[in-house]
Parts: C-alpha cells; sequence; structure tokens
C-alpha cells in the first residue's frame, strides 16, 4: 500500500469516525477533561443513554478511548479516557478541518 | 473514500468543536475560581489580623512614635504586596491547572461582560478616593477601599449570576457604608474586622459553597444516587 492510499484511508476513517456530531462532542469533552465519567457526558452532551453507550462501543473499537469500570459506594462507574491515539487523530481531524475552510477562502 | 467534506460542514464542526471544549471546561474553571478566590479571602484575613495584632502591639509598646508609623507602613505595604503576590500565584496555578497560560486565564474570569460593569464603578471608587486624599480625610479611604472590593465581588455576581459573589460583595458594601459612617475613628478595629476576620469567615463560606455546587453537579450527573433503596444499580 502506497503513502498516499494510507493517507486516503486514514482521511476516510476520520471522516466515517467524526461524521456524526456527537462523536465530536464526546472526543472534544474527553480532549479538554482528559477523563469524564458516564453520567458527566450525558448531562454535558444531552445525549440518551443507549446512543451515549453506542458511540463509546464505536470509540473505543477505533482505540480512541478506554473504559473503566469500577464501583463508587457500591453504584457502578464508568469513566471514559481518551488514548494517544484518540487525541492525535482527533487533532488531525481538526488540521483537516482547517486545512478544508482554508483552501475553500483561497479558492 | 467517502463523501468530501464542504467547507461549510468543516466550519460547523469547527464550531462544534469549540463550543463542547468551551462548555465542558467552563464549569471546572468557574467552580475552582470559587474555590481559590475562598482560600485567597481567609488566606488574607489571616495575614491581615496577624498584621493587627502586631501593629496594635507595636503602637501600644512603643507609642506613637514617627519611626514605629514608619514600620507600620512598610509592614501594611508588605502585606498587600504578599497577598497580591498570592493571588497572582493562585491565578497562575489555576491557569496551569487547566491548560491556560496565567493571561488566558485572567482573560477567561475577567470576561468582557465582567469589566463593562466593573470598570465604571471601580473608576468611580477610584475617584472618590483620590477625592478623599486631596481633601485630607485619609480616615474614609480605607472604607472606600472595602467599597472598591465590594464592587468587584458584586460585578463578579452579576456576570456569573453566582450568589455566593453577590452575597460578599453586598456584606463588604456595608461594612464600607458602616466605616465612612461611623468608624472613621477606629481604623484598626475596622481594618481587622474587615480585612481580617470577615474574609475568614466568607473565605469559609465560599469553600461550603463550592463544596455545595460540586454536590449538587455530582447529584445531577448521577440521577442513580437518589434511586430508591433496593433498586438495581443503573448506569448504562
Amino acid at each position: 500500500m502506497n503513502k498516499n492510499s494510507i493517507i486516503k484511508n486514514k482521511i476516510t476513517q476520520l471522516e466515517k469516525v467524526f461524521q456524526v456530531p456527537a462523536r465530536l462532542r464526546i472526543m472534544s469533552v474527553l480532549m479538554a477533561n482528559k477523563k469524564a465519567d458516564f453520567s458527566e457526558l450525558i448531562e454535558m452532551l444531552e445525549l440518551t443513554r443507549g446512543n451515549l453507550s453506542m458511540h463509546m462501543k464505536m470509540l473505543e473499537g477505533c482505540k480512541y478511548i478506554t473504559i473503566k469500570k469500577q464501583f463508587v459506594n457500591r453504584k457502578p462507574r464508568t469513566t471514559y479516557h481518551i488514548t494517544s491515539l484518540g487525541k492525535k487523530d482527533f487533532i488531525m481531524y481538526i488540521k483537516m478541518l482547517e486545512g478544508i475552510i482554508a483552501s475553500s477562502k483561497v479558492t | 473514500m467517502g463523501k468530501k467534506l464542504s467547507p461549510q460542514k468543516a466550519l460547523k464542526d469547527l464550531s462544534t468543536i469549540k463550543n463542547t471544549i468551551d462548555r465542558a471546561t467552563g464549569a471546572e474553571i468557574f467552580t475552582n475560581f470559587i474555590y481559590s478566590t475562598g482560600t485567597l479571602l481567609a488566606i488574607s484575613g489571616l495575614v491581615v489580623i496577624i498584621g493587627c495584632i502586631a501593629n496594635y502591639h507595636f503602637i501600644a509598646t512603643f507609642g506613637p512614635t514617627a519611626a514605629i508609623k514608619k514600620a507600620m507602613i512598610i509592614m501594611w505595604v508588605s502585606i498587600s504586596c504578599l497577598i497580591g503576590l498570592v493571588t497572582l500565584i493562585m491565578f497562575a496555578i489555576q491557569g496551569k491547572k487547566h491548560n491556560m497560560g496565567f493571561f488566558s486565564y485572567y482573560r477567561h474570569i475577567a470576561n468582557k461582560a465582567f469589566l463593562q460593569i466593573d470598570i465604571p464603578l471601580e473608576i468611580m471608587c477610584a475617584i472618590f478616593i483620590i477625592l478623599f486624599i486631596k481633601m485630607r480625610h485619609y480616615e474614609f479611604i480605607i472604607p472606600a477601599c472595602v467599597i472598591w472590593i465590594a464592587v468587584l465581588f458584586t460585578s463578579l455576581g452579576a456576570v456569573y449570576v453566582e450568589k455566593s459573589f453577590a452575597i460578599v460583595g453586598y456584606i463588604f458594601l456595608t461594612c464600607g457604608a458602616i466605616g465612612l459612617l461611623f468608624m472613621s475613628h477606629m481604623q484598626l478595629f475596622f481594618v481587622a474586622g474587615v480585612f481580617g476576620v470577615l474574609p475568614v469567615i466568607l473565605g469559609l463560606l465560599m469553600h461550603g459553597r463550592y463544596k455545595q455546587i460540586r454536590e449538587k453537579h455530582i447529584a445531577v450527573l448521577n440521577p442513580s444516587d437518589n434511586r430508591k433503596e433496593g433498586a438495581p444499580p443503573r448506569e448504562e
């Protein structure tokens, strides 16, 4: 596989992952706070539990986040942490967006 | 390869990212700001109490000689500088905690809305202080400074819609008015009360308020905490 096709694949992957605004917002929260609880994300992003779980599974599948489940005061607590790959790809996506905007201004 | 992103979609995505990050960091910054303000008030109050005790002790022991007065002025200037330095350090620590430089953090707290309310009132206070100096009514300078602080807190309360700041502001405002009207001949007592004891109490109350906000936040975030006893734990 040559370099161009690797880049194209990466861009396709980024577009696929971040085309959904909810996933973009989840990653933004994790970028800002490094970690967040499930309930915290629900409150902040105003998503349903099922919806958030689904997006989290998708992000975990991409290795963008890690999930830590524990019991605090006998109550379950799920915490999500952003991985270094998640950070790297999110920054790459932002740069890509900036690039698109900049190129549209030039043309 | 999927459909190419349009510039409009790119702009929308960037705006979504910015708004979400602002929202994610904003609440945390503000609650920490309440906590650090409380700490700052308590520390400065303790330092001022020590200063007042020292001032009283030296005047009572050696009498109000010129040398002692000069020493007291140096002491109070040092105390003011120390409190200023602690404030700057706290700003820097808080900024670092939120991945911001000192000035970014300052700009975040002292935003445009805050400055629009605060600056005209502070200029008014400054004019009064200059007026008192020109009229040689030095006894009114300290109460005017108290009103200056009150203006700062009430402005913070108005901008951030936070009652703890507003209450602290109104308490200082009342104390400043009492100082101007009735306590011009009890300077040291007034300073000890308003800059010493009061900030310690208000600082501790602000810590309480911080805990209250945090607990409220956690209660909202974890509705499972309020579930009926015996019900299965529910999260996802």
